[in-house]
């Protein structure tokens, strides 16, 4: 991939990743290593976007498989778990960081299916399709997941 | 949301809002020093690739210049030296043990001895192969850690220096492991 286009591409969607990221591990440090790690992997990789499906799609893509090989390593997971502890969100008004951390926390206690399709809609500002495109599922299965999430949230932090 | 292809409910609209405000977002300053990390890094990885293949394409030039016989395989680059036995019998990137090992081929073949280097990155490996018209012997000497395993058997590990093993009879081959890499010499 071109600088020109890497730019581009990082210029689009690196906030985008950072919020689904932040979201669906509740570490936001662990997210900015795997946006890092994902956008990497873009600029290494021998073969590039092949245009089977949209741009924004296999970025994501990349940074799930990503996520994916992390949970699989047991200690990885476990010092990601210690982060989620100890992650200090900045100082930018005090009703709204304990809004923020209170939805993070909540998150990570949704079922996966749906906390992933939250953090896609809400973190990453993915469309429905994109997200179905992205879990290989229908859009009717992506919607109702979301909607079970967002409920089981309101439950949660009211 | 607008852009978006939902329909929130009216009683999830609260939450759903909440959520696309909170959502994290980088600073300009922290997004160019991801982005200068990212960059960093893939020139990092780019130069391993290229190590990988360019390094030893030089020493294949001065290799052969010095005419060794010399033929690369998977990225590593392997020089071979060989003394005494036949002079035939190089046709697979001068592995000379196929229909060698047994004593009747060695009376007119003779013992063989054939020394193999290996650079890969940092590492330089030599392996000296002998049959000795009974046993295969291997002679290892690396500046780096390496290990070995003959067929399926245990991995030997060294961190440098020179080591002297025995092929077991019957192995299938051998297989020498560094930086990551395994690189198979069949018997």
């Amino acid at each position: 991939m071109d600088s020109e286009a890497f730019d581009r591409l990082y210029s689009e969607h690196a906030d985008g990743l950072l919020g689904f990221l932040t979201y669906q591990t509740g570490n936001r440090a662990l997210a900015e290593d795997i946006v890092a790690d994902t956008f990497e992997r873009v600029l290494t990789a021998r073969r590039g976007w092949r245009g089977e499906s949209g741009q924004k799609t296999w970025l994501y893509s990349i940074a799930m498989n990503r996520l994916r090989d992390i949970a699989r390593r047991k200690d990885a997971e476990t010092r990601a778990m210690g982060r989620v502890r100890t992650v200090q969100a900045p100082q930018d008004g005090v009703a709204a960081v304990t809004d923020r951390d209170a939805l993070r926390s909540a998150l990570q206690d949704l079922p996966e299916d749906e906390r992933v399709v939250v953090a896609l809609r809400f973190g990453g500002d993915l469309s429905l399709r994109d997200i179905a495109d992205l879990l290989g599922e229908r859009q009717s299965t992506i919607e109702g997941r979301l909607y079970r999430g967002l409920r089981h949230l309101r439950s949660t932090v009211g | 949301m607008s852009k978006n292809d939902d329909r929130i409910p009216e009683d999830l609209a609260d939450i759903a809002g909440r959520l696309s405000a909170g959502k994290a977002t980088i600073e300009p300053s922290r997004r160019n020093e991801l982005r200068e990390r990212v960059r960093m890094a893939a020139i990092g990885s780019a130069r391993s690739r290229r190590r990988l293949i360019a390094g030893p394409m030089n020493f294949a030039v001065a290799a052969l210049a010095a005419g060794a016989i010399l033929t690369s395989s998977a990225g590593v680059v392997m020089a071979t030296s060989g003394l005494g036995g036949s002079s035939h019998n190089n046709s697979w990137w001068g592995w000379p043990w196929h229909g060698h090992k047994d004593a009747s081929s060695c009376q007119y073949k003779g013992p063989f001895t054939r020394t193999y280097t290996y650079r890969y990155k940092q590492l330089v490996i030599t392996v000296t192969v002998t049959w000795n018209c009974k046993h295969l012997k291997y002679s290892f000497s690396s500046n780096l850690p390496f290990s070995y395993q003959y067929g399926n058997g245990p991995t030997h590990g060294f961190k440098s220096g020179s080591h002297q093993s025995t092929a077991p009879s019957g192995t299938s081959g051998v297989t020498i492991i560094f930086g990551g890499k395994k690189y198979t010499l069949p018997l």
